[in-house]
């Protein structure tokens, strides 16, 4: 017994350490936090050098483009080419702030007009692998963060905080197949629940086949879990197709955020109540 | 022991970088393939433990289902492991052919995982096409730490 243990220990060492990351991973439910440790040391020592990471790639990449088109020219256009590239990186510079200040503006704009109060933040990396997809937001428990806030845009719902570190925070995207929001047809009020498919899209599940969903509806929060305010767009109705059960459809729903794209986000610091209204209760 | 430190750091490196440079772009599954290459060229306990450490890294990092990546890696150990009595991983064929199986399965591994919380998930094709990027990359990853491991081991002798 004892020979046949030490013969074939890596087996069974591997068996145990499969099985124990079986059932971390079945029972990653929200009671318990898990891996506190470690997330709490990848915050303080992998999260900044994902943001220097990050810095540093956008500066390059504004050098990349402000100097590759002009590598090559000839000595004699050395005074123009150092005027075109002096305006080149002006223009280039200016353009980034026009974006930047644009972005912001109307991020500014959006966090101004939403009766909720919302704190604006930025991504620092993405995980779009295979089926996960999340994101890391430069805003953690420090600021004021916690777990399961909306994060959202001008656009619409980006997705919610799942975990939440001294410095960052991690956002579970739309799209992620563990994500799911109470949402309502806008046009008919018919409601349902929005799920992430694992890939680029949703899927509208609980709509009854006799409901009335065409494509081309928007489907926004209902605001019934507390989690998400009302009235946030979701996405639109891209395909209806018949459930397998005969009885739900299967209705397939394009995110309104490119997920892809995103460089700022809001997050909604208290979806319940509206500002205003808090105030109010608490007068 | 060092050599697993070396690898544990590869691998996390490789997962800071995907996350910020390369979230949307589809890359080798460098941790598919430092599992691949610990568990046929040095299997022991401390390899398992690497794998089960680095799948938790990238559960961590990625924010995906905490342990599922482990398992998929430990599962992948195991696979390489039993299947190194009868095969060997020598030519780099062989090498591209396996690692992109083994990222296939690390795939419907995390896909089953995650059915097990919404079960209309897609089968995403990015699956296949890490796989296929994975097994062509594999070749030239596996020479790397090949001769990574001949500089350490020279270094050894020189002592």
């Amino acid at each position: 017994m004892n020979s046949f243990a030490k013969r074939h220990r890596i087996i069974i060492i591997a068996m145990l350490l499969a099985l124990f990351s079986l059932h971390l991973a079945l029972t990653d439910t929200k009671v318990a936090e898990r891996g506190f440790v470690l997330k709490r040391v990848f915050s303080i020592t992998v999260n900044p050098v994902q943001n220097a990471i990050t810095v540093m790639y956008r500066g390059a990449a504004g050098a990349v483009n402000n100097y590759v088109s002009l590598v090559g020219v000839q000595k004699e256009n050395e005074s123009y080419r150092d005027a075109l590239i002096k305006l080149q990186e002006e223009n280039y510079r200016l353009k980034e702030e026009v974006n930047l200040s644009g972005r912001l503006k109307r991020l500014l704009g959006y966090k101004q007009s939403v009766p909720f109060e919302t704190t604006s933040a930025a991504i620092l990396a993405y995980n779009m692998d295979r089926l996960t997809k999340t994101a890391v937001i430069n805003k953690g428990s420090a600021d004021g963060m916690r777990k399961d806030m909306s994060v959202i845009t001008p656009e619409g719902v980006v997705g919610r905080t799942i975990r939440v570190t001294g410095r960052t925070s991690t956002v579970l995207l739309n799209t992620d197949p563990r994500s799911n929001i109470e949402a309502i047809v806008m046009r008919t009020r018919v409601r349902g629940i929005v799920e992430g498919n694992g890939s680029d899209g949703l899927i509208l599940k609980y709509v009854r086949e006799l409901d009335d969903v065409k494509a081309g509806d928007l489907v926004v929060t209902s605001g019934f879990s507390g989690l998400f305010p009302k009235g946030l767009v979701i996405g639109e109705v891209t395909e209806i197709r018949k459930g397998t059960d005969n009885f739900f459809n299967h209705i397939t729903v394009t995110p309104r955020v490119d997920l892809k794209r995103l460089e700022d986000v809001l997050v909604v610091k208290n979806a319940g109540l509206p500002t205003g209204l808090e105030a109010g209760a608490r007068d | 022991m060092k050599d697993f430190l070396i690898y544990l750091l590869i691998s996390t490196a490789y997962l800071v970088v995907k996350s910020t440079l390369f979230s949307t772009v589809p890359l080798p599954d460098i941790t598919i393939i430092v599992a691949f290459y610990v568990a046929y060229t040095r299997p022991s306990i401390q390899g398992v433990i690497l794998c089960f450490v680095i799948g938790y890294i990238e559960d961590v990092l990625g924010g995906g289902m905490l342990g599922s990546a482990s398992f998929s890696l430990v599962s992948v150990f195991i696979a390489v492991y039993l299947l190194s009595r009868k095969m060997h991983f020598t030519t780099p064929a062989i090498r591209a052919g396996t690692a992109a199986a083994l990222a296939l399965l690390k795939g419907v591994i995390l896909y089953l995982l995650i059915s097990s919380v919404n079960e209309n998930i897609y089968f995403s094709f990015r699956i296949f096409v890490e796989a296929v990027i994975t097994g062509a990359f594999a070749p030239a990853v596996i020479n790397l730490f090949d001769r990574l491991g001949s500089i350490q081991e020279d270094r050894v002798f020189e002592r």
